[in-house]
């Protein structure tokens, strides 16, 4: 039996024990995808989009599972189970990414369907026909298909409303940064790295509300104390959700400055323009990590960086994983990106021994070595993976801006988005 | 050799593009097969095609075998009634 269908089987039996623990109907959010390993950037985004959609509601509990049919949300919710299907029927047909939605709705004895509410069966997203029978009769191409689903999902992002495009971008880049498949101590989808106090959905969940309000400075790409304004009610939101955990602090200041400096031609200059100044922060002391470390060692940190205008993001390490995989970039960061919150954490000597072996690592036994290491040492390189979430959106905002839908461009540069390699 | 299940089986799941295979034993050599499908009226004898097939190169005897289809392809509904039937040896 191959290990789809295994999985599937497992999860079945996970879904009825969780509908006996909470007496409440269970909402599942999945994504139509194809293959035999359907984790990748866009099946993650569909889904949290789903679970976005349903949180209004009264939500009872709530868990995920990130495995070979990717990132998958099981949603117990107070509603009666017809009102609750037609709620989810409703988010399939008529939210941006719903069409690559895949949610059901179900109790311990019963799985609801669209033909129990006199519901038509969901129709094909490339033809008029059931869905069913096109995949049955294998009807499109594997290729016309991953067409459909990263056009769909361009399209999301593409969105003329402005302020709702910056949402979803850096949405996007903060729940994408967590695909990464090791940690090295930081969140990822399937584990908490050396974090006993977070996990896969708080940073959901805050990518969401700091996604809300950061996208909200995009008019004030030319005013740097605009910015750091949006960017303190983005940290206070942050804080209350978490309640105290620090998620994504860092990523807020870094994601502000990087969406300032992709709306102007040349980013890193406009960027180190924005950031002229900043170095007086450290006349001040805010008591965080950088503060510290600035008054203790000269490290500059995030601050020294952003006054360079990231120049080192946008012409080496972008550069770099256009050719390399998520966890290449993410091992190379982990190497040669100063990162204040690992020398923090680990002292010089340990931040050292850190970066030596993330520069030595070779193959797969090195790479989970290197992860079990950094979680007995209790490290989680943050400001790494701050960079990555920063590679997505600069990605992902060329991507969209692009011009061109030439073919073959469009699909080699983009498979990654369907897939994690 | 002839397989002859001596308990119920069940293999599967019932969400889209998946199937539920039952596998139970009967009381003489006949093998029964029994289709749902929620696309029954389109591929009803196709599937059922496929179920023979597996159960053929099962050498399945003494069993019904029923199987509740939700758009499942063949390779899956092949995979899920030979599990069926091993469960139920
Ligand atoms: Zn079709």
């Amino acid at each position: 039996m191959s290990k789809l269908l295994e999985e599937r089987e497992f999860r079945a039996s996970f879904q009825k024990q969780i509908c006996a623990e909470y007496p409440f109907p269970l909402v599942i959010i999945k994504a139509n995808m194809l293959g035999e390993d359907k984790r990748s950037l866009i099946q993650t985004i569909v889904v949290c989009e789903g679970y976005f959609a349903l949180k209004k509601l009264n939500l009872k509990n709530i868990l995920t599972t990130y495995t070979l049919e990717g990132l998958i949300f099981y949603i117990s919710i107070d509603l009666p189970i017809e009102q609750l299907k037609r709620i989810c029927v409703d988010i399939e047909e008529n939210h941006p990414l719903g069409r690559l939605m895949d949610i059901d709705v179900m109790t311990v004895h019963f799985q609801i369907s669209r033909r129990d509410l006199n519901l038509d069966s969901r129709s094909c997203f490339l033809c008029d026909e059931v869905a069913y029978v096109c995949v049955r009769e294998q009807t499109h191409s594997i290729s016309d298909i991953e067409t459909y689903i990263i056009d769909t999902f361009k399209k999301y992002l593409r969105t003329n409303i402005n302020h709702k495009r910056w949402q979803r971008l850096i949405q996007t880049a903060l729940i994408g940064e967590l695909i990464k498949p090791l940690g090295y101590g930081c969140v990822t989808l399937g584990d908490q790295g050396s974090h006993k106090d977070m996990d896969a959905l708080l940073f959901i969940d805050s990518a969401r509300i700091v996604s809300e309000e950061i996208s909200k400075a995009h008019p004030f790409s030319e005013n740097f104390d605009q910015l750091r304004e949006v960017g303190k009610i983005a940290e206070k939101r942050m804080f209350e959700m978490t309640r105290g955990v620090n998620t994504h602090k860092g990523a807020i200041f870094l994601l502000l400055l990087v969406m300032a400096g992709l709306q102007h031609p040349d980013p890193v200059s406009h960027i180190s323009f924005l950031s002229e100044d900043i170095l007086s922060d450290f006349e001040g002391d805010d008591g965080s990590h950088g503060m510290r470390l600035y008054k203790e060692h000269g490290i500059t940190g995030i601050r020294g960086l952003a006054k360079e205008g990231f120049s080192d993001l946008f012409t080496r390490t972008y550069p770099y994983y256009r050719s390399h995989s998520i966890d290449e970039t993410f091992l190379w960061l982990i190497g040669e990106n100063p990162d204040t919150t690992l020398m923090y954490r680990g002292g010089q000597s340990l931040y050292n021994e850190c970066r030596e072996k993330a520069k030595q690592i070779e193959n797969v036994d090195d790479r989970i070595e290197f992860d079990r290491w950094m979680k007995i040492q209790g490290l989680s390189p943050g400001g790494s993976a701050d960079m990555l979430s920063a590679i997505l959106l600069i990605d992902c905002y060329w991507w969209i801006m692009e011009e061109t839908n030439d073919e073959p461009t469009h699909k080699n540069r983009y498979r990654r988005y369907l897939g994690i390699e | 050799m002839m397989n002859r299940p001596t308990k119920t089986g069940i293999a599967g799941t019932l969400e889209s593009n998946d199937c539920q295979v039952t596998v139970e034993p009967t009381n003489d050599d006949s093998l029964v097969i029994q289709i749902e499908s929620v696309v029954k009226a389109r591929f009803g004898k196709q599937i059922e095609m496929a179920v023979m097939d597996t159960c053929k190169q099962l050498e399945l005897v003494g069993a019904t075998v029923f199987v509740d289809d939700k758009g499942a392809l063949d390779f899956t509904i092949k995979a899920r009634v030979e599990t069926a039937v091993k469960r139920s040896l």
